[in-house]
């Protein structure tokens, strides 16, 4: 009896204000994968980050030289060339600069960039010194990016992104009962109707973990959807934006599925 | 107190609060320091930064290993060896020959590499993983993992941070055969080390009068904290600033950037104008500005004089990395308030204003505010309004971007309720931080 309340309630709230299913606000960074720089006898040498962008190693936070761009970029690096030999990871091991720490909607993570890659180069040139490299990313904020990186697995690759948008904004305007609408770097969205069941349509990346910890456990998809009379039709697209595989799928009368299996 | 006492209380409350308007949206003075945005290398190679409490302290250079061991080493041809014991106590002597090294870690990486292939697989199921995945990082049970796995490795090295006391040493191939032990010929060698200062603790195998012994020696963090005579502005509380000569400090620790006459800032207060227009702790600045600043009457242009002309000051200031600074800041104003019952309230100081016009700001309400956010180590601009409670907006400004909203609401106003749980809750906070009462 109180669950059916407080469904209620729920429903008229969400009635009411709207009910945030539209969402498209990029929050949070995206978690670390690992790196085992070594196994002994009696235990493992695990590289990661941890939430505020230190490199650690079993866990304790380590003080090295850290560059930041958290404001276009989303980014953090730390120079592993301070870190002992024998403690630098495989893809690392003469030093060079680790990401430690990369918003969701960072334009190079949507590109492919993950924690712990190494970077090799920025904008074609190899990095410098600490400063400089701060000073270089902070020069590149209105300007096309391009790094040239190493995955812990020892693949290169390069990622191109444009830093002209502030990776945490958001707009949002809402009129119960009428309409919603919804903006972000990660999408951005639109619907009418109360519970937008007159008509919804959306289109955002999102961002989702796999197992597979080389690859940070992240994934993210272009996504196109729209909905009408409450879902009795509607239409969705998931895009891979690093391969280019698409989905389609049409919904009508809510069960009946046409298309990819999404 | 009772509590018919208590709902007195809150009644009369309400009645104020009905008579006079919403008062109070602007916060106490938070005389917090800002942290510095980097370190400040010395003429002597240490490093100057600025601990949690806002005092200036002294670290070791980067690299400097030996001063975290509590020792001075020096490179010879054999080997290298320490030069002389810097703490009482130290397990490392004079005339030590350092051989061979291996860091004792903590354990728990197998335990790490566990709860990762967790999180893997458990946030596989998730369809957006909207949610943090280093809160369900959290939420993983180490308990719960099998305490015995095979796991395959292409090196080792580490072993494992076991029990190790002073004494008589396995050979030099015994410890050779540790893995992560590699010899040691120059002091360069453990400089990385230092990366693990405060928890790290090294295996030495050494020398010792002919004879080899292995001991454990923790990395502190050694930090000393720097004597100080900062001069402050004559209105300190109000701008929240201190400088110090660089003349005065030990000719050691003494910026090796630093020009002749300059003046090193060591205190800005998170309320401080000069704050929120860029000024951070270990900057540098001129006697001139500095001058300025303090209120003195050697530029002839003092920080009074502007502050009476409620004018704009610009300062250049050079950053730890080197970077100049333009400084450009209004000086702290006394916050004006005016009310009349019912009617309108109006508030400005220097970290915010508000503005309301009928019973409770029902029928208009606009306010804004600038504060520092230690998440961001940046200044958050905020502002929101709203008409006849239903019709409301904001926007929170920051270096990552503007989120901005706006819309109808139809029973709840979230202007209104974020505006109240401020209202009530910051000023405690800061209170009871830093002892503040008003503003």
């Amino acid at each position: 009896m109180k669950r059916s309340i407080g469904s209620a309630v729920i429903l008229g709230v969400s009635v009411l204000t709207g009910c945030g299913s539209l969402d498209v606000s990029p929050e949070g960074t995206l978690a670390s994968p690992i790196v085992v720089a070594a196994v002994t006898s009696e235990d493992e040498v695990v590289l990661t980050c941890d939430q505020t962008g230190n490199l650690t190693v079993n866990g304790q936070a380590l003080d090295l030289p850290v560059v930041r761009e958290d404001a276009r970029l989303g980014l953090r690096l730390v120079d592993a060339s301070w870190l002992p030999a024998v403690w630098r990871p495989p893809h690392a091991l003469d030093g060079g600069f680790l990401v430690t720490r990369l918003h969701k909607a960072s334009p190079l993570a949507l590109r492919g960039l993950r924690p712990l890659d190494r970077i090799l180069s920025l904008n074609g040139k190899p990095l410098g010194k600490v400063e400089a490299v701060a000073q270089r990313l902070r020069d590149s904020r209105r300007l096309s990016i391009r790094l040239t990186a190493l995955h812990p697995d020892g693949r290169e690759f390069t990622v191109e992104a444009k830093a002209d948008e502030r990776v945490g904004a958001s707009t949002k305007i809402h009129i119960p009962l009428l309409f919603e609408r919804r903006r972000s770097s990660l999408g951005e969205a639109f619907a009418c109707g109360p519970l937008d069941v007159f008509f919804h349509w959306r289109t955002r990346r999102t961002h989702t973990y796999v197992a597979d910890h080389l690859q940070g456990h992240s994934q993210y998809r272009e996504n196109f959807e729209w909905g009408a009379l409450a879902n009795m039709i509607g239409y969705r697209r998931q895009r891979d934006p690093l391969t280019g595989a698409e989905k389609n799928q049409v919904t009508v009368f809510w069960v009946f599925r046409f298309g990819d299996d999404l | 107190m009772s509590r018919s006492r208590w709902g007195l209380r809150v009644l009369a409350g309400l009645i104020a609060l009905a008579l006079s308007g919403c008062h109070g949206y602007l916060l106490p003075y938070d005389e917090r320091p800002l942290p510095a945005q980097s370190v400040l290398e010395t003429n002597s190679g240490q490093r100057l930064a600025i601990a949690g409490d806002g005092q200036l302290i002294a670290r070791p250079g980067r690299g400097d290993v030996a001063a975290a061991l509590g020792v001075a080493l020096f490179d010879a041809p054999e080997g290298v060896f320490v030069a002389n014991a810097l703490v009482a106590g130290s397990a490392l002597r004079r005339g030590d020959r350092i051989q061979w090294v291996v860091a004792a870690l903590p354990k728990g990486g197998r335990e790490l590499h566990l709860r990762h292939e967790a999180l893997a697989n458990w946030t596989e199921e998730e369809a957006d993983g909207s949610q943090s995945s280093f809160d369900n990082y959290q939420q993983l049970d180490l308990a719960s993992f099998p305490s015995k796995l095979s796991l395959k490795g292409s090196m080792s090295f580490g072993r494992g941070g076991g029990a190790l006391k002073p004494g008589p040493s396995p050979t030099l191939t015994q410890f050779r055969g540790q893995a992560g032990a590699h010899a040691v010929t120059k002091a360069a060698d453990l400089r990385g080390y230092l990366a693990g200062a405060g928890w790290l603790k090294l295996d030495f195998l050494i020398e010792r009068a002919g004879q080899d012994l292995v001991i454990r020696v923790p990395l502190e963090r050694r930090e000393s904290w720097v004597p100080t005579r900062p001069r402050l502005p004559d209105r300190g509380r109000w701008r929240g600033l201190e400088l110090v000569p660089v003349a005065t400090l030990p000719a050691n620790l003494q910026p090796r950037s630093a020009l002749p006459g300059d003046v090193l800032v060591t205190r800005v207060a998170r309320s401080s104008p000069l704050g929120e227009a860029g000024l951070r702790p270990l900057d540098l600045i001129t006697s001139f500005d500095a001058d300025m600043l303090l209120g003195g009457t050697a530029s002839g242009d003092s920080l009074g004089q502007r502050l009476r002309d409620k004018g704009h000051v610009a300062i250049e200031a050079r950053a730890p990395d080197g970077r100049l600074k333009a400084v450009e800041f209004q000086p702290r104003q006394e916050p004006t308030q005016l009310w009349f019952p019912f009617a309108f309230a109006y508030e400005r100081g220097s970290g915010g204003y508000h503005f309301g016009l009928g019973w409770w700001d029902v029928l208009f309400h606009a306010s804004g505010r600038t504060e520092y956010s230690p998440d961001l180590d940046d200044y958050v601009e905020t502002s929101r309004w709203s008409f006849m409670t239903v019709l409301s907006g904001g926007e929170s400004r920051t270096e990552e971007g503007t989120v901005w909203h706006a819309g109808l609401n139809l029973i709840l106003d979230p202007v209104r309720l974020d505006y109240f749980q401020e209202w009530f809750e910051t000023p405690s906070k800061v209170r009871s931080e830093r002892g503040l009462e008003g503003y």
